[in-house]
């Protein structure tokens, strides 16, 4: 499992299930391909957060490299 | 899918990578270009490296060779020919005392030639058969080897070059036998002890030394075989068969001492290739081409070439000083094509020309597994056909690209970030928020139908709203509108059945309504129409004016110098082109023509959906055709003057120009973005509807109230985030209070997918709603 690195170290919270956010699993699909990355994510509900920095960055960039193949 | 034939064919359009005129005409293919761009550099030894590449002997034949290169320069057509042979001259002279790279001595391949006559042919295929390895045996009348070369004055040809030369023999495995005239018997024996013979004599030396005359044989251009035409065996020491390893050429079958040097050279180096062939036993004739001169179509554009005279060294018999000869070499234009590269942005930027990209693109879709690297470049060009209307030889990245783009869409091939965002803004034109069809109040059939486009209408709404009324009034039988998008987005994003779905309902009204003519304000959608439906008459919005009579809110405007830039996609409408001319002149302004104009316009931008692309690549097209003038500019596609508006370049569009307010300057400060082009799309066809048609249609009420922070809206507009896309967000946000408190920076995240992109919100809550301090998306897609 692929930790993707991030500069926002904030604390998150699930304001619905009222609990603190931890890393954990969390599958990324896209154009066929799925692999599992770690992210934080309510362990009650299941929402997932994914900074700024990453969706921009490395997510982008994975994004392009799918589109490619 | 194109074939291999097909790329060939496409390949060769492009010319880009034949010959210049000089290195063509030279027998032996001196790379000029190479040679005279080190002399420009400097640089003497690597432009002598070139020119030993093909001249077996340097030192001589730079100070005997005739030029024909010269009088095949392109500067002939201008001035003078680069003096070329002067130049080589002068390297020699040069690089002489210089130690030059020492050639080793071959391995021997254990065959011998005899080559009769050392003339210039005769010691070039020596050497050059001597450097593959063979043992070469020199039969020679006079003294000594050389022929005529001994011959010549000092001033023509000093000793010392000719000495030089002759001593780069030394290290091959080379007998001379001077003083000795071959008579028939020694023929006969030579011609069988001998694996091949080179004939390098006079036409009486040979009657002599063959024992028949001259006329009994025939010498094959392509090969310089001899061979033997008449029955030659009345003479006795003759057999046909005999002569299949006998070859002959230079001034025995071309001028006599009349030859000239270059192709005395030019033959020995042929009959090396030949009798190289013939030793390995391999076909003489296969795949032999570009021996000798050659043709060659490559395009210089000497346009702008201002002409400059030739450089007549001060000292005729020196040559040139190291300063002529810089000047001289500088004259050389060291040819390429390239003509349509030096006008198109997008492929400067990747540094080819239309033959390498044909081959890319091709091998782009051949690929089955593995990454697709081209696929950015083919998704970048704009569609313009700038290049096909400059090249001599129509070669169009256009066509190529669109197909390439066809077909990656049919294989699931084509990356969906490179097009989704101008496709869901299609989607919206065509969508119940902006597509409308009306006829004129009181008509039951129109004559006409006018088709503003979505981007005007996006853009520029209040020119739909001055315009249709003044259609009305010029037209008296009847103007329906029709709000719609013509589907440019889907034809250039390479989606051939979203194109002809949208095309075929356009056409079916248009039946409908009796093939009323269309009238359009977008050139783009022009184009369009004249390539799917070329059954339908449309002309352009800007004729009809041009024709008519202008409304009374014509406005004036102070007499000013303008520019027109014209669309790329009609660049040929000259109809068209003029019509805008005249309007725009009719005001009392004055035009001055840029240099790329008409059917030599540049794209804005905008085409091929370039920018949605490659934006990079799109500002720096839009930069370099603002920069063409220092004129305001007059366009007549809003998405033309948007673009250039959008790098501040004061631009009007042609209506600003006749309908805009007096009282402001016309030029916006900034462009719509796409969120405010599908307000305005939505808020003209409200207004249409009861302006024209008296029908009150609500504007929807907001899903969600939200506010944006400062910046957060030029954010959005440059990640391709639209009004509506934050609405659905906090739409979900509301339906099922799902959010992150984010305790770093104090707000509430979060995130919702409508469709492909997923859409994350940074906001605060306050009493009147949602405040939105940031916004980003990503494509791949969370699975729960
Ligand atoms: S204009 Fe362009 S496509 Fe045409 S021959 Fe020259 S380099 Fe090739
Ligand atoms: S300008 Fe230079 S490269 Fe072009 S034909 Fe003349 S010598 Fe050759
Ligand atoms: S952008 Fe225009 S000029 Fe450039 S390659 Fe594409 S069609 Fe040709
Ligand atoms: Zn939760």
């Amino acid at each position: 499992m692929y930790a993707y690195q991030t500069s926002d170290q904030s604390e998150v919270t699930c304001v619905k299930c009222g609990e603190k956010m931890t890393y954990g699993e969390v599958k990324l699909s896209y154009l066929g391909s799925t692999f599992p990355v770690s992210l934080n994510k309510c362990d009650h509900c299941g929402i997932v957060y994914i900074p700024e920095d990453l969706a921009l960055g490395k997510m982008a960039q994975v994004e392009r490299t799918l589109e490619d193949k | 899918m194109m074939n291999q034939q097909e790329l060939r064919a496409r390949e060769s359009l492009c010319t880009q990578e034949h010959p210049p005129k000089c290195a063509a005409r030279c027998p032996v293919h001196v790379d000029v270009r190479t040679m005279i761009s080190s002399i420009q550099k400097g640089d003497i030894a690597a432009a002598m490296k070139v020119y030993q590449k093909a001249i077996a002997f340097p030192n001589i034949v730079s100070h005997l060779c005739d030029a024909p290169c010269q009088s095949a320069c392109v500067r002939t057509d201008i001035d003078e020919g680069i003096h070329i042979q002067q130049l080589e001259k002068y390297m020699a002279q040069a690089m002489v005392d210089k130690a030059r790279g020492k050639s080793l001595k071959p391995p021997s391949k254990g065959k011998s030639v005899a080559v009769i006559g050392s003339g210039l042919s005769g010691l070039t295929a020596t050497k050059l058969l001597g450097s593959k390895g063979y043992r070469i045996t020199i039969f020679e009348r006079e003294e000594a080897i050389g022929g005529r070369l001994r011959a010549y004055d000092e001033l023509i040809l000093p000793k010392t070059m000719l000495l030089k030369d002759l001593e780069s023999l030394a290290i091959y495995d080379i007998t001379i036998k001077t003083q000795t005239t071959v008579n028939p018997s020694m023929w006969s024996e030579i011609i069988s002890t001998f694996d091949a013979v080179y004939l390098d004599i006079s036409k009486d030396a040979f009657e002599a030394c063959v024992g028949a005359p001259f006329e009994a044989f025939t010498i094959d251009a392509a090969t310089l075989s001899l061979n033997a035409t008449i029955s030659v065996s009345a003479v006795e020491t003759v057999s046909a068969e005999l002569y299949d390893n006998v070859f002959a050429g230079g001034s025995l079958y071309r001028n006599g001492d009349k030859t000239a040097i270059v192709d005395c050279v030019s033959d020995g180096k042929m009959v090396t290739n030949t009798i190289d062939r013939y030793l390995q036993n391999v076909s003489l004739t296969a795949n032999r081409t570009g021996e000798g001169p050659i043709e060659t179509q490559l395009y210089t554009d000497l346009e702008d070439l201002i002409p400059e005279a030739a450089i007549t060294p001060a000292n005729f018999e020196n040559g040139y000083t190291a300063n002529e000869a810089q000047a001289e070499a500088a004259r050389c234009l060291l040819c390429e094509c390239l003509a349509c590269v030096k006008n198109c942005v997008y492929m400067q930027h990747y540094k080819s020309y239309p033959k390498r990209y044909f081959r890319e693109i091709y091998n782009n879709l051949s690929i089955v597994m593995g990454i697709h690297h081209a696929n950015k470049m083919i998704n970048t060009c704009s569609l313009c056909g700038l290049c096909e209307t400059i090249c001599p030889n129509d070669a169009s990245m256009r066509d190529v690209v669109l197909e390439a783009r066809q077909q990656m869409v049919s294989n699931d091939k084509m990356p969906p970030s490179a097009h989704d965002f101008a496709l869901r803004d299609m989607a919206f034109s065509t969508g119940d928020q902006f597509a409308l069809f009306k006829r004129q109040q009181g008509f039951e059939r129109v004559s006409h139908v006018f088709f503003p486009g979505c981007q005007l209408s996006g853009s520029s709404p209040e020119h739909i709203l001055t315009v249709y009324p003044w259609l009305c009034d010029h037209i008296e039988t009847g103007v329906g509108l029709m709000l719609d998008c013509c589907g440019a987005p889907a034809l250039w994003a390479g989606r051939e059945s979203l194109f002809s779905e949208q095309m075929d309902a356009i056409r079916s009204r248009w039946d409908e309504e009796g093939r009323p003519v269309f009238i359009t304000a977008c050139p783009s959608c022009m184009a369009m129409f004249k390539e799917a439906i070329p059954e339908m008459t449309v002309v352009m919005l800007y004729e009809v004016l041009a024709a008519g009579e202008l409304p009374s809110k014509a406005s004036k405007k102070v007499p000013q110098t303008f520019a027109i830039h014209d669309s790329c996609s009609t660049r040929h409408e000259t109809a068209l082109q003029n019509a805008v001319r005249k309007l725009a002149s009719d005001q009392g302004h004055t035009i001055s023509e840029l240099k790329f104009s008409r059917d030599k316009t540049k794209c804005c931008g905008f085409g091929g959906l370039m920018m949605f692309a490659d934006k990079t690549i799109a500002n720096a097209v839009i930069a370099d055709r603002a920069a063409e003038s220092p004129e305001a500019y007059i366009t007549y596609c809003a998405m033309c003057r948007d673009n250039f508006l959008g790098q501040s370049k004061p631009t009007y569009h042609i209506l600003d120009i006749l309908f805009g307010d007096a009282a402001d300057d016309l030029t916006r400060l900034k462009p719509p973005d796409f969120s405010m082009r599908h307000e305005n799309r939505a808020k003209l066809k409200r207004k249409v509807l009861s302006e024209f048609w008296g029908e009150c249609v609500d504007e929807p009420l907001p899903k969600v109230a939200f506010t944006l922070a400062e910046g957060v809206r030029d954010l959005m507009a440059e990640r391709n985030i639209l009004l509506e896309d934050i609405e659905m967000v906090l739409a979900h946000v509301k339906m099922t209070g799902n959010k992150i408190w984010h305790a770093q920076s104090g707000l509430f995240m979060a995130y919702y997918q409508p469709s492909a992109v997923t859409y994350w919100v940074a906001f605060e809550e306050t009493a009147s709603g949602y405040h939105i301090k940031n916004a980003y998306s990503h494509r791949l897609t969370i699975e729960i």
